[in-house]
């Protein structure tokens, strides 16, 4: 375990002094000023704190999910390519503990980043209603397991591809699992009655991680009621993914030669 | 002694778009615990491939290798082991300090102990005043002397040396020989390759000899080498003559022939080559270099390619 700490440390160090949070912190400056993009005078406030929840909320997840793509198909190829990894695995290291060193080392980055743009978005709503509204936190932690599940599985795909392919099939991920049941039921079937269509992108939906439970954004913006228990079951649904793209992980990276 | 490190059949061939490259093939032998061994060949002949069976990052196709019979790769036998890469870029944005820490961290040690461990280490390479400096910031040497520092801040029982000297200026050369020399007399077993001959005939007790895949010869300097002193014949020729005895004579550097002969043959191998013959280039007594030995070994049509 111990190990698995050290290398956490290593690459989450080497992420900040690649100066990686630098565009955390331009996001974070944007929804900071979302009060003078936003006219809260010809909205109201009500609508302000509305449009710029939504606005905000979704600015935050893209942002997360592009970050969580973008540093989980690079970061293990990267190691491979400049052959950084060989001192490494030469020591009493397993590679299974590798991977997860990466992995927590991606999840510690997402979760500052998440935090300090939920904390940019609060205080840019709360500037203008006079209310710290914590339930903005609920969407922004949702949205931030989201960004962890595309991680593991972007990552896993890393170990045995490149960059560039593990980012198209993380972004592919993103795409198919973030697609509504509503979008295949009314679009492809109703719409255009494409019966093959909608086979293929329901069979690609169900093997794949499902999204949209993630997104309580609309919930959270427009005040509608949910169960909180639904939050341990987002989690419980994040981990058994996470946990599953680590085996995966561990098998096609375990005998891999390097 | 027990063996520090044992090959048994190990074959290894990379399969890649362009086909299948045989790197190892069935290679056997064995180093004796706490001396130097020097592993030499021509460039592609198989040494880094070798070296990373043992350090774990490659799986073998065939046979098994281990090091203090512990099976490679696994953590017990890593635990034993100190390895410097043949070419590796290291975590550049770090300080020499804080990745060796970090080594030294994985290889067990904490707290105090740790960073006195790192300080030994970067002293003896003789980085200890540029340890705060990034290792983006290092020279190609400085970065091989870091990368020595690294193998050696575990307290290994053995050291796994990939190109040694590679990149270091002579006196940088001749102090990590004399470090390595002194890690040996504290029991220390050291495993390394290296171009550079002259070197491994210096300090090793044992080498082999590798090319395309296949160990030429393997032992003790003595039984490589042979004990006794022969007359080293090195000559010119003008033409290579079309019956020329190959088990006698072999190429030495720039076109020249050698032989290791007694004195009444090798007067008798001189006038074998009759008008052949444009100098004698030099003969005196000597035990047969590693060098020639090597050239003798490695010897092919594809000379020019495999030049050291
Ligand atoms: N990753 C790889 N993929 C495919 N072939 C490889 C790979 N690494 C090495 N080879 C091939 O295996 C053979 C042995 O290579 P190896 O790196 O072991 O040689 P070497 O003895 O270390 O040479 P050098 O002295 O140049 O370092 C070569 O023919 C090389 O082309
Ligand atoms: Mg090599």
């Amino acid at each position: 375990m111990m190990e698995t700490l050290i290398l956490t440390h290593l690459y989450f160090l080497g992420s900040v002094r690649r100066q990686v949070h630098l565009a955390t912190l331009f996001l974070g400056t944007i929804l900071f000023m979302l009060p003078s993009y936003i006219n809260a005078f010809s909205l109201g406030i009500n609508a302000f704190e509305r449009v710029s929840k939504d606005f905000g909320l979704t600015l935050i997840g893209y942002f997360g999910i592009a970050m969580a793509i973008l540093l989980a198909s690079t970061s293990i190829p990267r190691d491979l390519e400049n052959r950084s990894i060989y001192p490494v695995l030469a020591r009493p290291v397993r590679r299974y503990q590798y991977l997860l060193a990466h992995y927590l080392a991606l999840v510690a980055l997402l979760a500052c980043s998440y935090l300090f743009l939920g904390l940019c978005l609060s205080a840019a709503v709360s500037a203008l209603t006079r209310q710290i509204d914590l339930t903005l936190f609920i969407a922004v932690f949702t949205s931030f397991l989201q960004a962890c599940v595309m991680g593991a599985i972007t990552s896993a795909v890393s170990t045995v591809a490149s960059p560039a392919l593990a980012g198209t099939v993380g972004a592919f991920v993103f795409l198919v699992g973030s697609l509504p049941g509503a979008f295949i039921r009314f679009f492809l079937v109703e719409d255009r009655d494409n019966q093959f269509a909608a086979a293929l992108a329901t069979g690609l939906k169900s093997a794949l991680p499902n999204l949209a439970v993630f997104s309580l954004k609309d919930p959270i913006v427009h005040d509608i009621t949910f169960n909180h228990s639904y939050i341990f079951a987002l989690i419980g649904y994040a981990l058994v993914w996470v946990a599953l793209s680590q085996v995966v992980a561990g098998i096609l990276f375990g005998r891999r030669d390097l | 002694m027990s063996d520090a490190i044992q090959f048994r059949g190990v074959r290894k061939t990379y399969r890649t778009r362009r086909g299948e490259i045989p790197a190892l093939k069935g290679i056997n032998f064995s180093v004796k615990s706490g001396e130097i061994f020097g592993f030499a060949g021509p460039n592609g002949a198989g040494k880094s491939t070798a070296i990373k069976i043992l350090v774990g990052l490659l799986m073998p196709d065939e046979g098994d290798c281990s090091i203090f019979s512990q099976p490679c790769g696994t953590r017990d036998a890593k635990k034993m082991l100190g390895y410097l890469p043949e070419v590796t870029l290291y975590h550049e944005f770090m300080s020499a300090q804080e990745l060796l820490r970090v080594h030294a961290g994985l290889a067990g040690f904490r707290g105090k102990d740790r960073d006195e461990r790192c300080h030994r280490a970067l002293e003896r390479v003789g980085l200890s005043e540029r340890k705060k400096s990034r290792l983006s910031e290092f020279s190609k040497g400085m970065k091989q002397r870091f990368g020595i520092a690294q193998a050696i801040v575990g307290e290994p029982k053995l050291l796994v040396l990939d190109e040694l000297t590679s990149g270091l200026d002579p006196q940088a050369q001749a102090s990590l020989l004399e470090l390595l020399a002194e890690l040996r007399s504290q029991g220390l077993t050291i495993f390394f390759s290296s171009h550079h001959l002259a070197e491994i005939e210096k300090i090793c007790d044992s080498v082999a000899i590798v090319h395309k895949g296949e160990i030429k010869a393997a032992g003790s300097m003595n039984e490589v080498l042979g004990k006794e002193k022969k007359l080293r014949v090195e000559v010119q020729v003008h033409e290579e003559p079309a019956n020329l005895d190959q088990k006698l004579w072999s190429k030495g550097k720039s076109g020249s022939l050698v032989a290791y002969l007694d004195e009444e043959a090798a007067g008798r191998a001189i006038r074998d080559l009759e008008d052949n013959l444009k100098s004698v280039v030099s003969a005196h007594s000597q035990r047969r270099s590693l060098e020639d030995l090597f050239l003798e070994l490695t010897e092919s049509k594809t000379r020019a390619a495999n030049t050291l």
